[in-house]
């Protein structure tokens, strides 16, 4: 029996000889091997991105659009009081006023006739605005998707002069204006654009899986 | 070969790491007689008899000889990404994610392209002087890769801008320029003053961090800070070392 299994284990050319276990290193075959998992690992932790399959059909949580007629948001109104800032916005000086901008809901008028003493003195009301310029008595901003002329030659009175309806009709995905998404991440309603209403608002309710962020 | 294989290696691995690297440009604003002044983001810009707008994919042009029958004259097509326009003399320069276009207002009611100096997508605010343009590009989503920094480009040759530096920034914003000092605005990381007298080689010569800072506008001897409360107002009769003088906030 002894003999045997030496026989079967020991033998010279048989598949499971001892001889056949011996290790000898091949460098370069080492070497191949670690360029094959580096070639696999330089891409770990960054995924490539594939989408996953959306069901259109079907409405998940998230924002609808809250649409208010234009009559009713589009339009210019002056409060000779100072507010709190609620989500402060670009900058504008002429003269000494500096106007700040509060995102989406309007202008902050800053007496700047001592810088040292520069404080808010009014608020000009302007839905969804985010940018203005001035040239003499008159203020161009924009209002939503309108571009409005305010003549400012009483800056306690400012009085809307001229108006371009839906102007600013892009939508840039990335970088919406601040009416055109909610501020929150998630699927929204994708704005829609009427020629007699505006969207003023979003809230909580199923939507369909298109526009997100 | 085995040199070969290493190198190849070595590409491989890091050919994962670099998304990409660019430069852009972003303007502020300028003030011609009667005109105010708004920062390097502003989207409206008034020049002379016109205003110019840009919306995401376009240069919009106002004619506002009359105000009260303010036309709109033209619009020309960007091609989208639009972010910011800063006048110099004659000249627009234009922000947008894919690069800075410089616009000749030789006819003021027709702008023609100049110039362009393409980069990786970004966001980017300009401002320029006679030869030099400073851009600041934030790499961030959703803005694009770009290598966040500041991006300084010699605009002698109107047609085509060459990058002269690149300083890499974390989160730089709006900009603005007082003669050789630059302001960087850098959101929670403060707002960086940069002697620009050679632009090549801006120095560094302070950090203010006690608020975020996101735009500001030089104005004679006061520099109006737009940070994410409010306002913050700082005398600049020494360029290089803004006194505050008051705080506009909450």
């Amino acid at each position: 029996m002894n003999n045997y299994i030496k026989k079967y284990f020991f033998a010279k050319h048989h598949f499971l000889s001892f001889k056949r276990l011996t290790f000898k290193p091949n460098f370069m075959r080492i070497f191949y091997y670690l360029l094959g998992i580096m070639l696999l690992s330089s891409c770990w932790g960054k995924k490539p991105y594939y989408p996953e399959p959306i069901d259109f059909s079907k409405k998940v949580m998230g924002w609808k659009a809250v649409y208010g007629a234009d009559s009713a948001y589009k339009k210019v109104k002056y409060f000779n009081t100072p507010r709190a800032m609620s989500q402060a916005g670009k900058i504008y000086v002429f003269g000494n006023t500096i106007f700040q901008n509060d995102v989406g809901k309007g202008i902050h008028l800053i007496n700047n006739a001592i810088s040292a003493n520069a404080h808010r003195v009014a608020f000009i009301e302007l839905g969804g605005n985010t940018d203005i310029a001035i040239k003499g008595n008159f203020l161009y901003a924009n209002n939503y998707n309108d571009m409005v002329v305010i003549d400012i030659t009483n800056i306690n009175s400012p009085v809307e002069v001229k108006r371009f309806k839906n102007t600013f009709f892009t939508n840039d995905v990335l970088r919406p204006y601040i009416w055109q998404a909610p501020k929150d991440t998630g699927y929204y309603e994708c704005p829609k654009y009427n020629n007699d209403s505006v969207i003023i608002n979003w809230v909580k309710d199923s939507v369909q899986q298109f526009c997100k962020r | 070969m085995r040199l070969i294989l290493f190198l190849a290696i070595a590409i491989l691995i890091f050919s994962c790491e670099k998304t990409s690297d660019g430069s852009s440009v972003n303007a502020a604003s300028a003030s011609s007689s009667g005109t105010g002044k708004g920062g390097s983001l502003a989207r409206f810009t008034i020049v002379d008899n016109y205003l110019y707008v840009v919306d995401v994919f376009t240069l919009k042009v106002f004619n506002i000889s009359n105000p009260l029958n303010a036309i709109e004259q033209t619009s020309i097509n960007l091609g989208g990404g639009v972010e910011t326009i800063f006048p110099y003399k004659d000249k627009l320069f234009i922000g947008s994610r894919d690069g800075m276009f410089i616009y000749s207002l030789a006819n003021p009611a027709a702008p023609v392209k100049l110039g362009e100096a393409r980069h990786v997508r970004s966001c980017d605010p300009v401002v320029a002087n006679d030869s030099i343009a400073f851009v600041t590009l934030l790499g961030n989503q959703p803005c694009g890769p770009a290598q966040s920094g500041l991006y300084i480009y010699n605009i002698t040759n109107l047609t085509s801008p060459t990058l002269i530096k690149t300083n890499l920034m974390n989160t730089p914003v709006g900009l603005g320029l007082a003669d050789s000092i630059l302001y960087v605005c850098q959101k929670s990381s403060g707002m960086s003053i940069f002697n620009v007298s050679n632009p090549a080689v801006p120095i560094l010569r302070e950090t203010i961090t006690t608020q975020t800072f996101e735009d500001v506008i030089p104005y004679n001897n006061l520099l109006i800070c737009y940070i994410s409360t409010g306002l913050i107002l700082y005398d600049i009769t020494n360029r290089a070392n803004p006194v505050q003088v008051a705080l506009i906030n909450n």
